[in-house]
């Protein structure tokens, strides 16, 4: 019954997810199910055999929209940024401003005002695709 | 993280009959399915139980499929699921509505409708959707199964009727009849619960549940029966007040719910109420009962160039199957036969053709086919009809039929067939050259818009040149009692891929839809310009173009029912107040037009007679004379008879007078 989010911090040593509220209302923890993102810390540990689990230490191709929230006030204090940049790279390839709304609207950012988020994100023309 | 996650016990049962039994063997076992509730109780100490039973793998479970006629929606469908699932956009589209404002994307990747259901929480956002839809819960235990109608399946606050043994294996949706609705109101579009959440059903028994106002989701009988019976809103939102029992929490107040619940119903109740159902109804009884009013057997372009023998021998072979057709009693109620041009190189072969096919036909029958015609395509000249006029008479000698029984359409599809050669508007020639026999002029878009260069892909109905051919064409018949009918839609509704020796994979299945689709919205649209700009009547290619012709027909005379319907009431009125002190009542064309609106719409099964007489105003002597100037009269009459009598009576007598042919308003659809 051990969630996900424990078992990627404690076990397997990956930090780079983040516990924020613990009840799903906040995206920090999101990694990706096969290709799908979800809160890690709502998700049984149990229901992930057989599954690829991509978090932002194994996420690879993104390395233009990763320099982009660099450039372009995407992080501040970035609490919020790996959970951000998974939600973000699950987003379809031909998302409008409209969508990136919707498809980030479970990560919540206390510092940069999402505006930097979005920006960073047009200028990324986000993809890059999850990998295994 | 409050709960000792790790001293917690989880089963993991790879099939239903496993899970079923595991709950049944292990009383106190709680079912997991997306987690999204469970954990968040469970990172917070607020779940108690040890033991759960993971859905998960139970992969049946979470199909979208059609049985028969009903939704059945696997228990473990995501919100993802939903969203993406085009039997639900088909069927319920409030629940992908339902569905899309739930949580963030994280949440609908994971939580589940059966989940949402069993979590049975007052706010759950599918509750209201699944009420007002009538949805029946499918619950599941070891060695049996059983359905609840959702409106019994919660028995109060975060209780329902579901056992511990049992689980939720499908939401299962009956077809819903008429415009559906949802709209849900909490602090933010997104990852917000609700504050209040309302799905409707607008139809003449309107359907409203509502979530978030009561300790359970709320069906509301009362508020329903009270807008079936008098639609008054004011009444509703009074009988609305009594019904729900909000509170006030940390979300919203009591006060703030009962506003925006009489807000949302006031919202709901000012959607116009979709034709859909009555039109779908009604195009359902036309294509029982006459879905073809006239028919064509085709010599010309459908048929092509074929030796002389083999049309012979068709023309004989076609005319003995219409025989069969007349003894049957099995014929559309006009058909005819559409032959060759009278082009220098085609005539000979046209006429024989005609000529076989009508006297294999009289010989074995005795007589024609009931309104029987004869269609003249790509006429360029009054020489052309003139000749075939004498053809006509001289074979109405020889199989002794009464003068004047044969009769002809003309195919107006060639630039000469609309201005002539001093340039004149020529379609009036062309009719007169034919003496009276010529009953009606049909318009050929691909000739046509090919003879003026234009390409291919602009050659369709909607061309602005067909529009100058057919605005020539009605203003030169105008008033002569010749029909006038549009073309062909000649993209048709059939699917590009078969499956004539496999089964189709899901993509082409995809495929065939939209292509099916595509066609049959291009059909109405060029249905709707047709009757827009007044051509009744048009020719179908195929038989899958017959539910779009009707569709649009439908549409168009229901959606201008009620405008029609103030208009002449009040037409009427005035005209009479006219006429009675004695001023010339002027304006008998629009009171005439308006009359024929109303009889067109029930000559095509739009509306029935019943229903034009309520709806038009008047009596059904008066709708039946046809003649609004002879209505005029008759209340006159009537008006003057009760000054003498003192009785303000407003019957009339019956007329014969047909203002209108009649015969055009018979026949709405040509296939
Ligand atoms: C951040 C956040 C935002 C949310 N926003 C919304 C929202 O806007 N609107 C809304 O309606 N909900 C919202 N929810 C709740 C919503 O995610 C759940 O109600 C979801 O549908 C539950 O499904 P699940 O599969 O995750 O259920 P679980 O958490 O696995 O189970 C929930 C309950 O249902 C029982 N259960 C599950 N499946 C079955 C079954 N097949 N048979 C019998 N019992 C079963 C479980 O035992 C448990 O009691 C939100 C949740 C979170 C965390
Ligand atoms: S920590 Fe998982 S959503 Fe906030
Ligand atoms: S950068 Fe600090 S919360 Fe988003």
């Amino acid at each position: 019954m051990k969630r996900l989010l424990d078992v990627l911090r404690e076990d397997c040593a990956l930090t780079g997810t983040k516990e924020g509220c613990g009840e799903g209302e906040c995206g920090a923890c999101t990694v990706l199910i096969d290709g799908q993102a979800v809160n890690s810390c709502l998700v049984p540990f149990a229901q992930v055999a057989g599954s690829s689990v991509t978090t932002i230490e194994g996420l690879t191709g993104a390395e233009a929209l990763q320099s982009a929230f660099i450039r372009e006030g995407g992080a501040q204090c970035g609490i919020c940024t790996p959970g951000m940049i998974l939600a973000a790279v699950a987003l379809p390839k031909d998302a409008d401003l409209q969508d990136i709304r919707r498809g980030l609207a479970g990560n919540i950012c206390r510092c940069t005002g999402y505006e930097g988020i979005y920006r960073s994100l047009r200028a990324a023309a986000i993809p890059a695709r999850a990998a295994d | 993280m409050r709960t000792a996650l790790s001293s917690l016990s989880l089963l993991e049962p790879r099939s239903l009959q496993e899970a079923l039994s595991m709950l049944r063997d292990a009383p106190g076992t709680t079912p997991l399915a997306g987690g999204t509730d469970l954990y968040v109780g469970l990172n917070f100490g607020t779940v108690r139980e040890t033991r759960f039973l993971d859905l998960s793998r139970l992969r049946p479970l979470r199909e979208i499929a059609l049985q028969g006629d009903v939704l059945s929606i696997g228990a473990l469908a995501t919100y993802t699921d939903i969203v993406r699932s085009p039997l639900v956009a088909e069927r319920l589209p409030i629940l992908a509505s339902a569905a899309r404002e739930i949580g963030g994307v994280q949440i609908q990747n994971r939580g589940t409708v059966g989940g949402n259901v069993a979590n049975a929480s007052p706010a759950g956002d599918t509750l209201p959707v699944l009420a007002a839809a009538d949805a029946v819960v499918v619950l599941q235990r070891a060695g049996g199964s059983r359905r609840v109608p959702f409106t019994g399946f919660y028995t109060g606050y975060r209780k329902s009727v579901r056992r511990a043994d049992e689980l939720i294996v499908a939401i299962e949706v009956p077809p819903v009849e008429g415009r559906q609705w949802f709209r849900k109101v909490g602090t933010r579009a997104a990852q917000a619960i609700s504050k209040v959440v309302m799905a409707g059903i607008r139809s003449p028994r309107p359907r409203l549940a509502l979530g978030s106002v009561a300790p359970t989701v709320l069906r509301l009988p009362l508020t329903e029966a009270s807008l079936a019976a008098s639609g008054s809103i004011e009444e509703a939102r009074r009988v609305l007040a009594r019904e729900i029992q909000p509170i006030d929490d940390l979300r919203s107040t009591a006060a703030y719910r009962h506003r925006v619940a009489g807000n949302l119903l006031a919202q709901f109740w000012s959607l116009p109420e979709s034709l859909a159902p009555l039109i779908s109804r009604r195009i359902a009884a036309r294509l029982r009962t006459q879905p073809v009013e006239d028919y064509r057997l085709d010599f010309e372009d459908g048929y092509g160039n074929r030796s002389d023998a083999e049309e012979d021998s068709h023309a004989i072979s076609a005319a003995r199957e219409v025989v069969t057709g007349m003894a049957a009693g099995t014929l559309s109620s006009s058909i005819g036969v559409r032959i060759k041009p009278l082009t220098e190189e085609l005539r000979a072969r046209s006429f024989r053709t005609l000529d076989l096919f009508v006297t294999q036909m009289v010989r074995d029958a005795g007589r024609l086919p009931d309104n029987f015609v004869v269609t003249l395509p790509k006429v360029t000249a009054p020489e052309q009809v003139a000749a075939i006029a004498e053809i006509f008479e001289a074979l109405e000698r020889g199989l002794s039929l009464p003068a004047g029984a044969l009769a002809l359409e003309i195919m107006v599809e060639t630039p000469q067939s609309i201005i002539g050669p001093a340039g004149e508007i020529s379609i009036g020639g062309l009719v007169s050259a034919a003496g009276g026999r010529c009953l009606a002029a049909h318009f050929g878009t691909y000739d046509y818009t090919a003879s003026l260069n234009i390409t291919a892909a602009h050659q369709h109905m909607l061309h602005p040149a067909c529009d100058f051919a057919r605005h020539a064409m009605q203003a030169a018949l105008a008033g002569t009692g010749v029909w006038i009918s549009d073309g062909a839609t000649n993209v048709l509704p059939i699917p590009p891929h078969r499956g004539e020796d496999r089964t189709l994979t899901g993509r082409e299945i995809a495929r065939n839809r939209a292509a099916v689709h595509a066609a049959w919205k291009l059909h109405y649209d060029h249905v709707r310009h047709s009757l827009a700009n007044a051509f009744y009547q048009g020719w179908d290619l195929h038989p899958a173009q017959l539910p779009t012709r009707y569709a649009a027909l439908y549409a168009f005379f229901l959606e201008g029912l009620d405008a029609a319907s103030a208009r002449l009431t009040n037409f009427v009125e005035k005209a009479g107040q006219a006429t009675l002190v004695g001023d010339v009542f002027d304006d008998a064309a629009t009171g005439q037009g308006l009359l024929s609106f109303f009889l067109r719409a029930s000559a095509c099964g739009a509306i029935t007679e019943q229903e034009a007489v309520e709806k038009s105003g008047l009596t059904l002597e008066e709708l039946r004379s046809r003649s609004f100037v002879r209505i005029l009269a008759g209340r006159r009459a009537a008006a003057v008879r009760g000054r003498e009598t003192g009785n303000g009576s407003r019957a009339t007598k019956g007329s014969e007078t047909a203002a209108v042919p009649r015969g055009q308003l018979d026949r709405e659809s040509k296939d």
